[in-house]
């Protein structure tokens, strides 16, 4: 039944992007291909970290710790990008190990030494930001040169032989073929014409969603976060489950800090700006599902993007406001949504052996 | 109320801080050199920077009182069970609400509103504005559930972008000089109380008559009693009859209060009008600060003077180039954390302890 109402919701998406990309002026298509494209964009890392939280949070562990290690994983692939001469995919790697080290700490501290949860995860934060700022005026000098990940129509166009049927190259550079489709063409295009991440990002989503209800694996995790005892008796390891579902948290925290970096090309001090507290919201406002987190990010990441669209519009309004609205509208998706999710059982309870 | 505690708990409670502040600034120290720094140098500037002079002493010990507020913010609320890290938030609408009294208020004309009557306007305003900021999230989290954690962190943003607004070019306190920031105060602490020259104010008065505040109200006044009820286990407080949500609200308003006290002691002591990111991170400091001081009245009050003296020492390193002053968020840390995690030992400690008492009645 769930699952037809998002297939429901998704066609009802593609058909109405079908219809204003064939009948709408112009501007106003313009106008929204750079807004979901904008939207895409934003919503990536939050997503990539909300994904991870769930496996956190459905194994019992709240990790407010998300803020930092997204942190971490952004100083890191910053600089291991610019170890590596630029290499995006190796950088990020070393992003996602500073973050699962600190992950290590995070769950060492709530599993094996039982601390509170919310107190470490806010510790994390400020340990974080501490040495994060720290090393980066240290490194600040170095030399970054910071490509991003390719698009997917460049990509397609290295393709041999495919390469030229499936893109154009024009005085802007590589555009999907697409673009050539009359009245929807540079529409889709816009949209389309994305950082490969976005694409490798949302196929793990689903297949993260299929993991965690689909597999033994991920029973396993939803049943330690509800009822630890009664796993304990199945001979289920609670805490190799729950290490497993914070090391993991960990990871993709990273890697959405890395997506970051990457995106906007620059390090700066505390750069993630409470995302890791907004994925987390992404979570629970996504009913602690991967996919649904994803649905979550694209809102949160359309509330930022609103700004690019006054400006399109030309609407003016003062910067500061505008960028207090994904805060608000954070704020309001945990206000109104809370009560109609489940909340895993044993979430933020540590588990004790007897 | 209290159980008898044995010389081992009493010295494990004492030592726990002491030793968690110990590991800790070695924790700092390694960093410093794992970073390619000298170490020498950097706890020369240090030093120099935190204590070095009467005049520094007293500049650092201006930094007691807003460390203290934003402590009794965490504390506070975490007494009642909550999670407050939105102290920074609190900070700015506090000092916000108050700077525009020092601003606006002498300019009224209204008889009998001289020196000493605006400063406390200023800090009833910094008082109640931060309240309010804390109050959202009291509200937020009785009404509809929503994790304080997550939207005092929120709220900590928005309240920097309003305080940009408000200052900003287009904001409606622009003083109009082509920098961001408000007209001066006009009224503000008169500085070097206690020592001459330096930033300290009555501020520090303030700050401990509301340390006595705290342990009047929660170990001496019924209110109290029954938020600390609420915080230590809130269905027992609901079957108790005690109003588990007008506690809530109420401990997150003066939480938020004392947050917003924060902001009016750092800005009519230290600052002279209203800028950008005037906080300096004072809401993070502060949880450490409860932290470290166990939620004690007495414990806060030190941590907060030594708390004081590691946020001045940073940024006398930061200010020499030595190392940025974020160290002192990471050496913050490991004090939270060493702090936290020693329950473990303490929990440990307590357990072995009743294991060996069964085993030497079962003996007998």
């Amino acid at each position: 039944m769930k699952q037809k109402k998002g297939l429901i919701i998704g066609v009802i998406v593609v058909l109405a992007l079908l219809l204003i990309g064939l009948f709408a002026p112009e501007n106003f298509k313009n106008t929204l291909a750079s807004f979901i494209a904008q939207d895409l964009r934003i919503a990536l890392p939050l997503a990539i970290a909300a994904a991870g939280l769930v496996f956190g949070e459905r194994s019992g562990v709240l990790n407010l710790g998300a803020e930092g290690m997204m942190l971490t994983g952004a100083l890191f692939t910053w600089i291991g990008t610019a170890m590596f001469a630029g290499n995006p995919w190796l950088g990020i790697l070393v992003g996602m190990f500073s973050s699962l080290l600190i992950a290590l700490l995070f769950g060492f501290l709530v599993i094996t030494l039982r601390s509170n949860q919310t107190v470490i995860g806010v510790s994390m934060n400020i340990l974080a930001l501490g040495l994060t700022s720290t090393i980066y005026r240290v490194v600040q000098s170095m030399e970054m040169k910071i490509t991003g990940f390719p698009s997917l129509s460049d990509l397609l166009a290295k393709i041999p032989g495919l390469g030229d049927v499936l893109t154009n190259k024009t005085a802007i550079g590589t555009q999907l073929a697409l673009v050539d489709i009359p009245r929807i063409g540079s529409f889709l295009d816009t949209i389309f014409s994305q950082n490969i991440m976005i694409y490798i990002g949302i196929i793990l989503i689903i297949f993260l969603n299929f993991v965690l209800f689909k597999t033994d694996l991920g029973l396993k995790v939803r049943a330690v976060g509800e009822y630890p005892k009664a796993c304990d008796t199945m001979g289920i390891n609670v805490y190799k489950i729950r290490y497993g579902s914070v090391l993991f948290s960990g990871l993709l925290t990273g890697l959405a800090g890395g997506l970051l970096v990457l995106d906007i090309k620059t390090f700066v001090e505390n750069v993630t700006a409470g995302k890791g507290f907004i994925a987390i919201a992404a979570v629970i406002f996504g009913k602690y599902t991967p996919i649904g987190a994803l649905g979550a990010s694209l809102v949160f990441g359309g509330a930022q993007a609103v700004q690019y669209l006054i400006q399109a519009i030309g609407l003016k309004a003062p910067s500061d406001l505008m960028n207090m609205i994904p805060y608000i509208v954070t704020i309001v998706a945990l206000a109104g949504f809370i009560g109609k999710t489940h909340v895993p059982a044993a979430s933020t309870k540590p588990y004790t052996k007897e | 109320m209290k159980k008898k505690l044995s010389t081992g708990d009493v010295l494990i409670k004492v030592l726990t801080p002491i030793v968690a502040v110990g590991v800790a600034l070695i924790l700092g120290m390694i960093l410093i050199a794992l970073l390619g720094k000298d170490v020498g140098v950097a706890m020369g500037d240090f030093f120099e920077g935190a204590l070095g002079n009467p005049i520094r002493i007293g500049d650092t010990l201006s930094k007691v009182a807003p460390l203290t507020f934003t402590a009794l913010a965490f504390a506070i609320a975490s007494r009642c069970g909550l999670v407050n890290i939105g102290a920074e938030g609190q900070f700015y609408l506090g000092g916000i609400a108050a700077g525009l009294v020092a601003i606006y208020a002498p300019g009224l004309g209204i008889p009998g509103i001289g020196g000493a009557v605006v400063l406390l306007l200023a800090i009833i305003a910094g008082f109640i504005a931060g309240g309010f900021w804390g109050l959202i999230a009291g509200w937020l989290k009785v009404s509809f559930g929503a994790n304080e954690v997550i939207t005092t962190v929120m709220l900590n943003y928005v309240a920097t972008f309003l305080n940009k607004y408000l200052i900003g070019y287009n904001g409606p306190f622009y003083d109009g000089s082509g920098n961001p920031q408000s007209e001066a105060f006009k009224v503000s602490f008169e500085r070097g109380f206690l020592v001459d020259g330096s930033d300290m104010t009555i501020a520090i008065i303030l700050g401990l008559l509301a340390l006595v505040f705290y342990y009047i109200f929660f170990f001496k006044m019924k209110k109290g009693y029954e938020m600390r009820v609420v915080g230590l286990n809130s269905t027992a407080a609901e079957y108790a009859g005690i109003k588990v949500k007008s506690n809530a609200l109420l401990a997150m308003f003066l939480a938020g209060g004392f947050g917003g006290l924060a902001g009016v002691s750092e800005l009519l002591s230290a600052q002279s009008r209203i800028l950008p990111d005037f906080s300096s991170n004072y809401g993070f400091d502060g949880i450490a600060v409860a932290l470290l001081g166990q939620l004690n009245p007495l414990g806060m009050g030190l941590s907060a003077v030594l708390f004081a003296v590691l946020k001045s020492g940073g940024l006398a390193m930061g200010n020499k180039g030595t190392i940025s002053p974020y160290i002192v968020n990471a050496i913050q840390a490991f004090v939270i954390i060493l702090v936290v995690a020693s329950v473990f030992i303490q929990d440990e400690y307590t357990r072995r302890k009743l294991i060996r008492q069964a085993k030497a009645t079962k003996g007998e």
